[in-house]
């Protein structure tokens, strides 16, 4: 208890004591010569540079358009874009194997929830949040080609689920508790559908 | 003397430990009704749960915590007398183990966090194989979900 408030004062009165100093000697240094008073102010200028493009990042900008998403946003829309990936692919699969539909319609419903869950935490103005997501659409890049065969398109989908499980785990650490959790949960349903679609994999082959 | 290990991390991976004794313990019942590929399964199951038991028990003990120790007995959420009641409780103890993992990935350490995802995995996966079939948020409660909608797909 003691030590605590002990540390809490002790914080303080540096942080009063590194202002006061700093205010009276640019002051005091003024009168001296123009051309080492000129150098002082490039070099405070030229540290107090990070310092202003760190301030401003939380005001949007009119010329440079909204400030870049937080690591929060961020991982929010890579978990968003995987999620719409796998729905994609788990439906491109569906349209070519109608029969695979009684194993993978219920991942593929799971994949919608997931994806509906993250969608719902994304609190962004509508505008911002359709930039980033345009290029994540799940039409680009990843509609890679399917295998022609049913168990070659399970294990396409087998490998996708194994690489957003171990991606899950990877986004936890600069997010809040509450959406660590739904990402560690999401990624945990993904390692069995994974399981699942293994499983599957000799008699969709046949 | 002791470092100063934040209260939260003891009482998740606490939490993760007593949900470990009791899944031991459980899986003694279960398996003494089961037989053939199952029995193995059990078996294998409750060898690690076991391991992920050493494991938090060296964590805690690692912080300077007590580890809190096994009870002698545990209440049984329903009878077990058959084969398929001791795969229900399989599964039904994975999902109380997944969900106390879900505390360390609420920590502020990012190891601890990936830790007790990587759990999750494992108790996710052993409980899918008990049930028969998967779920869209293993360890989540309801109360976790932003909509009421996503449960209705449950069939």
């Amino acid at each position: 208890m003691t030590d605590s408030s002990g540390g809490a004062r002790t914080v303080r009165g540096s942080l009063g004591a590194a202002a006061s100093r700093t205010v009276p000697s640019g002051g005091r240094e003024r009168p001296r010569g123009a051309a080492v008073g000129r150098r002082r102010v490039l070099a405070v200028s030229a540290t107090l540079l990070p310092l202003l493009a760190t301030a401003s990042c939380g005001e949007p900008d009119p010329l440079t358009g909204p400030p870049p998403p937080s690591p929060q946003v961020r991982t929010l829309q890579a978990a968003i874009a995987a999620e719409r990936a796998l729905v994609g692919a788990y439906t491109r699969v569906l349209a070519a194997h109608p029969a695979l539909s009684g194993s993978l319609r219920p991942l593929l419903i799971q994949h919608e929830d997931h994806l509906a869950q993250l969608r719902g935490r994304l609190i962004e103005p509508p505008r911002a949040a359709a930039s980033p997501s345009a290029s994540a659409r799940p039409g680009h890049s990843p509609a890679q080609r399917l295998p022609a065969t049913a168990g070659g398109a399970v294990t396409v989908l087998e490998d996708m689920e194994r690489s957003a499980a171990a991606a899950g785990v990877r986004r936890l650490a600069h997010v809040t508790p509450s959406l660590a959790q739904l990402l560690a949960s999401i990624a945990a349903s993904e390692a069995t559908h994974a399981a699942a679609l293994s499983a599957l994999r000799p008699a969709g082959g046949a | 003397m002791a470092r100063t290990v934040p209260a939260d991390t003891a009482m998740a991976l606490q939490g993760a430990l007593a949900a470990e004794n009791a899944a031991i313990y459980g899986y003694g019942v279960a398996g003494a009704r089961l037989s053939g590929a199952q029995l193995a399964a059990a078996q294998q199951d409750w060898n690690q749960h076991r391991a992920a038991q050493a494991t938090l028990t060296a964590m805690l003990t690692r912080l300077g915590a007590q580890p809190v120790p096994a009870a002698a007995a545990y209440t049984l959420p329903f009878p077990v007398r058959t084969a398929q009641q001791a795969a229900s409780l399989a599964a039904f103890l994975e999902e109380g183990v997944t969900r106390a993992y879900l505390g360390l990935v609420a920590l502020d350490d990012a190891s601890l966090r990936a830790f007790g995802a990587r759990a999750m995995q494992a108790c996710a996966l052993r409980a899918a194989s008990w049930r028969g079939s998967t779920v869209a948020f293993p360890g989540l409660p309801a109360s976790a979900l932003r909509r009421p909608r996503p449960s209705n797909h449950s069939r």
